[in-house]
């Protein structure tokens, strides 16, 4: 029977919440709402509580202490929403513990509770039958265990455990796709890791297993098997780290970006004038790190084979790597030395995947670009980054991807010498409006006015295919088949794109400028039908005009303003 | 009281008549077109339409101020006659000119004793320029000294709005007057700068605005918000062009459709002349009304 816990056993509960949750990445990954290969709840959620693993024991033995040290880490390695909001959960525990060495089980309870309001706060349109749901109902009942906080955990897994199924019901959206909310799947699982490492159960070696092994810990979902992991795998996580003499010329990172985004998936690559730190997910690991290497001095590379994943926390298993003070440390002295230049008094931060939308943010006058958007959602550390590469008074956000908004704004509660704004930008049309908008000469409010009033003025539309079959608002999505979504809506499914688009064009009445952005890999005869399909159903004074923007995932997006 | 001439300099874009009947004194500019120098001689030597058409073909155009010797050569057979001169210039937010007339000013004070050369800032440039011009012509005319009319310029310069677009990019940016906008991208996106004149007298982007039918109302739109009396403003209103009178047309139609008082008279066009037009290229138009507002 425990009793009492302390900093370095609340790590330990950490880590065995944060192994159990990576060995189920997948599952999680998997409890897509949307038919579109945006399932990526694990692996943020996995990025947020990995970490507490990537980096060393900082041997705190104050749970105090130990919390808001571990719960600043994980606000910074938070990516997607359920990310951000599981690391605002455990911030609002951390503010609990603050002042106690050991917290017993009421303290436990206390800090359950807290963590779930305030995770709940942070969210501008609270939703019932997602992760918050489970977060608060698992603690929401007094329970008496005569002290033990093991018990006390196994009863909270218990009970969201119990409550998971009931999400399905309680969201309209879950309910046509027939799956509990991911989110709060993997906070279960979370919470099962908890409860084993209070239990004793060794979890540090605890392999990822395929998602139809996996004890499910809300049992009767059968259609779990119906859902195929994933279309694309690229096996290995690669990172590196370089030291350069001086900014890089933009061809040279253009041409950087476009190959590496032709390598793999999930990148992440920034540069300013003294360093360049690049993530992606590749098969071709050595490709990747010889054509990097050849553009500065290698400072740290990882390659890790992510299906083999595992925490092995206490050895470095021969990978070769620096250890993380020195990595902050580099940062730092990066950060350090452009913050002595003279502020600007605006800095613009655009998220946008693929090298057409990149370069179109680049060009209307991005300070920084971030690599992300639907596939991969770039962490709050990640903005930090960009932000601290770029130094000005006022950095204002374009989230461009309604999942990332929250990330975006958790920037502004870590980094308080800048003032940080975020334009709530739902898709990149709407970002590259915003920025149309934007006039370096003016004030920040007359700047948030115009581009707030450009970006709500544009109508966004895309179309993609099904990665599996689906039943989505009302229609049936057969895997391969074309959907046209209106914001992130699904309002059309067809064999054939042009069959979308043609559906949706009383969606485009009535506005004055189409833009068309084509997407990677589409042929410029697929866009001229487009074009054409448009020029002839849209009123003559209507304009509409053709745009490379070689995004993933979507052939085309067509906004509307 | 000696009386006073007004002289000023050709980037005021009036056409010749216009500076005649006004009985302004102008001195030209020059520019290069493809390595020879012309006279900005108000459209004599070369029409509009073949300047603009030769800018479209990539001539290489620069320009060349007035240098100090014109100035004196256009002032001395004033101050000879007996009389002082008020000189306006171009603003100094745009060209070096100022400078080189308030030289020249001095050098001729000091030839012809007891005459005075007062030399003003516009801080306008083009038919904004121009309107200000005219505005102190009739004051000359209705008996103002040249200490008032000077005193009355520095006061009321800066009511003159100067507002003005480009469906053209490439000028700009060539230019420099479009930092923001770089490459190709605005054109692609079919962005149309809303840009004017700033309280120094500076080319300054105030909008970006997709289209030119949405540039257009945003103009018109500008002008509502700061025209004196709102849309019931009925002084004039001068609108320039480079080579796009269609587009000149579509703002003058949808301008009075907002402001009923404003009748054909009050309306005046004229080409952006060689100076201003080789940095905005063929396709800008502008529009220059009187403001309660200080820009």
């Amino acid at each position: 029977m425990t009793t009492s816990i302390d900093g370095s056993f609340y790590r330990k509960l950490l880590l065995g919440g944060g192994a159990v949750l990576e060995a189920n990445k997948e599952t999680v990954n998997n409890l897509n709402v949307f038919p579109v290969p945006d399932g990526d709840t694990g692996t943020n959620m996995g990025l947020t509580m990995s970490a507490i693993s990537t980096h060393p024991d900082p041997h705190i033995d104050s749970i105090g202490a130990y919390a808001s040290y571990a719960a600043k880490d994980m606000m910074r390695s938070a990516r997607g929403n359920s990310g951000v909001i599981l690391s605002l959960f455990f911030r609002g525990m951390a503010r609990v513990f603050e002042g106690h060495d050991t917290a017993d089980a009421a303290l436990v309870t206390t800090a359950f509770r807290e963590g779930a309001k305030s995770a709940a706060l942070a969210v501008d349109k609270p939703v019932e039958g997602t992760i918050l749901t489970i977060m608060r109902e698992c603690c929401a009942e007094d329970v008496d265990t005569n002290g033990d906080i093991g018990e006390l955990l196994e009863e909270y897994y218990k009970k969201a455990a119990m409550v998971l199924p009931r999400t399905t019901e309680m969201l309209p959206a879950l309910k046509r796709a027939r799956v509990v909310d991911s989110g709060g799947c993997g906070f279960v699982h979370i919470l099962d890791g908890m409860r084993r490492t209070m239990a004793g159960e060794d979890l540090s070696s605890l392999v990822p297993e395929k998602a139809e092994e996996v004890a499910n810990p809300v049992g009767n979902l059968a259609n779990f098997g119906e859902y195929e992991t994933e279309d694309i795998k690229f096996s290995f996580c690669t990172e590196a780290l370089l030291d350069l003499s001086g900014e890089l010329p933009v061809d040279t990172v253009r041409t950087l970006r476009e190959y590496l985004s032709a390598m793999g998936d999930s990148m992440v690559l920034t540069t300013d004038d003294e360093i360049l730190k690049l993530h992606i997910h590749t098969n071709e690991p050595f490709c990747v790190l010889e054509y990097v290497t050849s553009l500065g001095t290698l400072r740290f590379s990882k390659i890790e084979n992510m299906k083999l994943q595992h925490k092995n926390l206490l050895t470095s298993d021969g990978k070769t790597e620096i250890p993380a003070s020195e990595l902050t440390a580099s940062l730092h002295d990066a950060a350090h030395s452009a913050e002595t230049e003279e502020k600007k008094k605006f800095g613009i931060f655009a998220v946008a995947s693929g090298a057409g939308f990149a370069d179109l943010f680049h060009e209307l006058g991005a300070d920084r670009v971030i690599e992300g958007g639907q596939s991969m959602n770039p962490s709050a550390e990640d903005i930090i980054d960009a932000i601290k590469s770029c130094p000005c008074e006022n950095a204002i956000i374009l989230p461009n991807n309604s999942n990332i908004i929250l990330t975006a704004k958790q920037v502004s509660r870590i980094l308080e010498d800048t003032n940080i704004v975020v334009i709530k930008t739902k898709t990149v049309p709407q970002g590259l409006g915003a920025l149309v908008a934007y006039n370096q000469l003016r004030s920040l409010e007359e700047n948030l006015e115009v581009m707030t009033e450009a970006s709500e003025a544009i109508k966004t539309l895309s179309f993609t295919r099904a990665v599996r079959d689906a039943e989505l608002e009302g229609l049936s999505i057969k895997k391969r088949d074309f959907m046209g979504l209106v914001e992130d809506d699904v309002k059309t499914v067809g064999e054939d794109l042009l069959s979308c688009v043609e559906a949706l064009i009383p969606e485009m009445q009535s506005y004055e400028i189409i833009t068309v952005y084509s997407g990677r890999g589409v042929k410029e005869r697929e866009t001229e039908e487009v074009v054409g399909l448009l020029k002839s159903r849209l009123p003559d004074d209507c304009e509409i005009i053709p745009i490379e923007g070689g995004q993933p995932i979507y052939p085309f997006v067509i906004s509307a303003e | 009281m000696a009386d006073y001439v007004i002289t000023s300099c050709s980037t005021a874009d009036l056409s010749r008549e216009h500076f005649d009947e006004l009985g302004v004194k102008v001195i030209y500019f020059h520019y290069y077109l493809d390595g020879v120098e012309y006279t900005d001689d108000l459209w004599q030597t070369r029409s509009d339409k073949e300047f603009y058409d030769a800018m479209r073909n990539g001539s290489d155009t620069s320009s060349a101020q007035v240098n100090v010797s014109e100035y004196l050569e256009l002032f001395r057979p004033i101050l000879e006659e007996g009389h002082d001169i008020l000189h306006l210039t171009l603003s100094s937010g745009i060209s070096g000119t100022y400078n080189s007339a308030v030289s020249a000013a001095s050098i001729a004070e000091s030839e012809f004793p007891g005459r005075r050369v007062i030399v003003v800032d516009s801080q306008a440039a083009s038919s904004g320029f121009g309107m200000l011009l005219d505005r102190a012509a009739e004051l000359k005319r209705e008996g103002y000294s040249i200490d008032e009319l000077h005193d009355w310029l520095e006061a009321n310069k800066h009511y003159l709005h100067h507002w003005f677009f480009t469906t053209d990019l490439k000028w700009f940016i060539k230019g420099g007057r479009v930092s923001k906008v770089t490459g190709v991208v605005g054109g692609l996106l079919s962005i149309c700068p809303l840009l004017h004149v700033s309280y120094d007298g500076r080319l300054e982007p105030v909008y970006n605005v997709r289209t030119k039918r949405k540039v257009i109302e945003k103009m018109v739109n500008v002008m509502v918000e700061n025209a004196k009396g709102g849309t019931d403003y009925d002084d004039k209103c001068y609108l320039c062009h480079s080579d796009c009178i269609d587009d000149v047309n579509a703002v003058i139609a949808l301008v009075k459709s907002k402001f009923p008082k404003l009748t054909d008279d009050k309306f005046c066009v004229n080409s952006i002349g060689t100076t201003i037009g080789l940095h905005t290229g063929p396709g800008t138009v502008a529009i220059f009304f009187w403001s309660d507002k200080e820009r």
